[in-house]
């Protein structure tokens, strides 16, 4: 019996470096992160909100996104800096509150 | 005789107070403020856009930090976006061509990662499923399209009592010779 515990297993090849993948701990606060983010970004207009999404998670440039929302690429450019500043505005008030 | 100097260039004479427009205080993001903060949010917001903002936490812009967790979020593969690079070249096509299909596409889009977390495979599905719908409604119009070319096609043409066409060209030439006789019933057998 106690010889049989020692017998060698074989298993499979085990990984040679370590895992990049993010730990539990980082993967919770990546997730209240982006909770946090889309709960600021849905307290903007829906213009603004759109504008963001597009520029940025799409990644979508000032003129593509003017011929999506029916601007000019200018006015993407000066909403967009509008957008930035009133969700760093919301950001701000939320961590004072 | 010069008695003394000038109020100079505003920038440089520390005694003159800028003052802007109470619209201008009322909202932080008035484009009348500042054209180079216009830029440096354009230059942001396109690393951003990019994925090349390596360390957005060192700007300490929170605004900067919640897009960049937002995108992150976007790209992790556990979001439920596998097929965001395939849309997002389908919809920059449309984009650059000012389809304005697309753009209820990307409104669509929108609802997307700014929708709730449990729903973001959903949102996501149902915008691949809107730019499948707008696939299949091209293809479809362009299919009758082409039947009703067809159909106008055949329209356009004469009656065939009245249409001379050369032979070879569907043209079927009319039996001469004997006419055929009529068609008469076979008579039963008797039982």
């Amino acid at each position: 019996m106690r010889n049989a515990a020692r017998l060698a297993v074989p298993t499979e090849d085990l990984p040679d470096g370590p895992d990049e993948q993010p730990g539990p701990e980082e993967t919770v606060v990546a997730y209240l992160e982006a909770e946090r983010a889309r709960a600021l970004l849905a307290r903007l207009p829906i213009h603004l909100r759109e504008l963001l999404i597009l520029r940025v998670v799409t990644g979508l440039s000032a003129e593509e996104t003017g011929n999506v929302l029916g601007m000019s690429a200018g006015a993407v450019r000066v909403a967009q800096h509008r957008a930035l500043a009133r969700l760093r505005a919301l950001a701000i008030e939320e961590s004072i509150a | 005789m010069i008695t003394g100097r000038g109020p100079g260039a505003p920038s440089v004479t520390p005694d003159v107070v800028l003052t802007l427009p109470p619209d201008a205080r009322r909202d932080p993001g008035n484009p009348a403020v500042d054209l180079s903060a216009i830029r440096r949010s354009e230059s942001i917001i396109n690393l951003l856009a990019a994925r090349r903002l390596l360390r957005p936490r060192a700007i300490h812009d929170p605004a900067i930090v919640l897009l960049s967790v937002l995108a992150a979020d976007v790209d992790s593969p556990d979001s439920g976006v596998p097929a965001a690079l395939a849309w997002s070249a389908a919809v920059r096509a449309a984009a650059a061509a000012g389809v304005a299909v697309a753009g209820a596409a990307m409104v669509g889009a929108a609802a997307g990662p700014a929708g709730a977390r449990p729903g973001a495979a959903s949102a996501w599905v149902h915008v691949a499923a809107v730019a499948a719908t707008v696939a299949t409604v091209a293809g479809a119009a362009g299919s009758t399209g082409f039947a009703l070319a067809g159909v106008l096609a055949r329209l356009g043409r004469l009656p065939a009592s009245v249409r001379k066409e050369p032979a070879g060209w569907g043209y079927r030439p009319p039996i001469t010779g004997r006419p055929m006789p009529p068609r008469t019933r076979r008579p039963r057998r008797p039982r």
